[in-house]
């Protein structure tokens, strides 16, 4: 009976009503779809950087992260391999050997990152050759070399041209090589392609002198969701030799920017509702001055004031919830439109976003996550928002309401 | 005959830069199966007096004792009881909640004395017999005359089977016909079910028909006659 009432006194004044879910419903929409675009840029943003090149969790050698050199590297042997492997959680292991180093065309030369991996397994982990825009992929022990594009556009080479590489290696070695280049990459993140000389894993441990070694271990996950529990676990698992670190670690300043802009992105949300709020309070405002009298009469009849009160509650609520789902219906297919069809930057925006080392891409994320959000917040709206009338209520003087 | 209601030394006053006292010491016995009006002209204290028999409002001094109990020592959720349990109540207009049928605005009230389906079923359809609004029971109030409502509205006082009604001018707003209907319920729910009535009221076709009239003036009692 009290629903039944709820739901009928939200009919009372349809004009209202509808003006107030519309409210809602337009508020929810407009959130929803920037919380996707921001989620959506957090996500593209570790899935670039995290899921295309660090990876979720690396292992190294204890000491690597602070000084990053080869005499920070660690053997690695099939056993290593296997003991790793052996961890259900983990999809995929792959061994990198990395080092800085002077590379150089005939007239030109750029302090670069050398890397080097294993061609077949980085294809599983990050689609290495979906990246290819010119030349193509190498293979294991293949003595060539892969370029990011725009080191390619300032050393002036193309593909089967000859690089020079030089620098140190293992136990400060000097160390050089002349490689063909077999394809040039793009990477959605900037940084990659103005830097990095990627060559098969072996051939970068001959050129490094660097025997069977190398310098990190990139860690695929069954549930990335579980990465700092799997990281707990590893660490104890792998002891003290070895540094075991999820990419949050490796990389706090992604972490602390999108936490940052998280909390820019709640204090939006909180003044987009705060503005919706007035209205559903002007609502509630006249809706109480209409209604006192009646409450008067109900509890003088013998309502309990708190059955009153969460009738008015359920009317905030149904009302609220109404334009919530409302909008949750007409949001979603836009997460899911502008998530198979992003927004390509223009030129001038686009340079300007990948000056600050990001993709000039805007995706929505399709997480349910993000609509179940909106909905407990509207539900914590009404009844923020019902306080009133609940206090209005429970101080209520019959005679004085019938007076009214 | 006993008493149902008793007032002694009754006394409310409104605070004020003139204190005003809306009832001033009124000692009142009320008995069973009466039928009486509360009269006197506007802001003699009728409406007072109603409310704090009701427990709605509080005495400034005095006591109201109902079947020998204090009203003033009841806590607050109790005189909620003593209103669903002990009293009906029928207001001068607008009685009835304007989103719930005839039936459900009866059964709205024995429904928060969380009395069995069968039971409220049944009883809705002896009230509705009994005000003549059978036909009218899946009616909104909208949809009623004055009148009608009127006696929806004492069909749901008497839902909880109280021992007194009192009803504030509740032929305040209604023609002649209406409230001749109306007081002949009541007339006939007195008598046939010796259901208590106190009536407070300015209109002479209520005073004409109540058995006692009791009148006040400035908040006291001028004279209490039997007819």
């Amino acid at each position: 009976m009290l629903l039944k009432l709820a739901w009928r006194n939200i009919w009372r004044n349809k004009r209202r009503t509808y003006i107030t879910i519309a409210s809602v419903m337009f508020a929810v929409i407009f959130a929803i779809v920037i919380k996707g675009l921001k989620e959506g840029m957090y996500d593209r943003m570790i899935e670039n950087t995290v899921g295309n090149y660090f990876g979720y969790i690396q292992i190294h050698k204890s000491g690597y992260w602070d000084d990053q050199t080869l005499d920070n590297s660690f053997s690695i042997d099939q056993q290593f391999l296997d003991s790793i492997q052996k961890l259900t959680y983990i999809t995929n292991a792959l061994p990198r050997l990395q080092n800085f180093a002077l590379v150089s065309s005939d007239t030109i030369t750029k302090g670069a990152v050398i890397l080097g991996l294993d061609p077949e397994k980085e294809e599983k982990f990050s689609s290495l050759g979906s990246r290819i825009i010119e030349g193509g992929i190498i293979e294991n022990e293949e003595l060539a070399v892969l370029l990011g594009y725009k080191l390619a556009e300032y050393l002036k080479l193309k593909v089967e041209d000859t690089l020079i590489i030089m620098g140190q290696g293992y136990h400060g070695n000097l160390v050089a090589g002349s490689y063909p280049v077999k394809g040039l990459l793009k990477f959605p993140s900037p940084e990659l392609n103005d830097n990095f000389v990627i060559l098969p894993f072996t051939v970068a441990q001959d050129l490094m002198s660097a025997g069977s070694r190398a310098t990190n271990m990139i860690l695929d996950l069954e549930d990335h969701n579980k990465m700092e529990k799997y990281t707990t676990g590893l660490k104890a698992y792998l002891g003290s030799t070895y540094e075991v670190m999820d990419w949050k670690e490796m990389m706090p300043e992604i972490d602390k920017m999108i936490e940052a802009d998280r909390a820019e992105g709640i204090i939006l949300m909180g003044i987009l509702y705060l503005l919706v709020s007035f209205g559903i309070f002007g609502t509630v405002l006249m809706m109480l001055a209409e209604r006192m009298y009646e409450f008067g009469i109900m509890i003088s009849i013998g309502m309990r004031k708190y059955k009153l009160a969460f009738i008015v509650w359920i009317e905030m609520v149904i009302m609220t919830l109404l334009g919530g789902i409302a909008g949750m219906l007409l949001a979603y297919p836009l997460l899911i439109y502008f998530n198979l069809r992003p927004i390509y930057m223009g030129d001038d925006i686009a340079k300007a976003i990948e000056e600050y080392g990001f993709e000039p891409i805007m995706q929505t994320s399709t997480d349910p996550g993000i609509l179940f959000e909106q909905g407990f917040i509207i539900i914590l709206l009404a009844t923020i928002i019902s306080i009133y009338p609940i206090i209005k209520i429970k101080n209520l003087n019959s005679v004085k309401a019938m007076r009214a | 005959m006993k008493n149902v209601i008793e007032t002694k030394n009754l006394c409310k006053t409104y605070e004020g830069v003139i204190p005003i006292h809306a009832v001033n010491d009124v000692d009142l016995q009320i008995q069973d199966d009466e039928f009486t009006a509360i009269v006197g002209p506007s802001g003699s204290g009728k409406s007072t007096l109603l409310n704090l028999i009701g427990g709605l409002d509080h005495p400034t001094s005095g006591e109201v004792i109902v079947n020998g109990h204090d009203l003033s020592e009841f806590s607050e959720s109790k005189l909620i009881d003593y209103r669903l349990y002990h009293i009906g109540f029928v207001f001068q207009a607008y009685n009835l909640i304007p989103v719930l049928t005839v039936r459900e605005n009866i059964e709205f009230i024995m429904m928060l004395q969380k009395r069995k389906k069968e039971d409220i079923k049944n009883r809705i359809h002896e009230l509705l017999e009994e005000v003549d609004l059978l036909d009218k029971i899946n009616k909104r109030p909208s949809e009623l005359s004055g009148g009608q409502q009127q006696r929806v509205a004492v069909a749901r006082a008497l839902a909880t089977k109280p021992e007194f009604v009192l009803a504030d001018e509740p032929t305040a707003n209604l023609d002649s016909k209406s409230a001749s209907n109306l007081l002949d319920t009541m007339e006939r729910l007195n008598k046939e079910e010796s259901i208590t009535f106190i009536f407070s009221t300015h209109d002479q076709r209520v005073i004409d028909r109540a058995r006692r009239v009791v009148t006040l003036e400035d908040g006291k009692i001028i004279s209490d006659v039997q007819k």
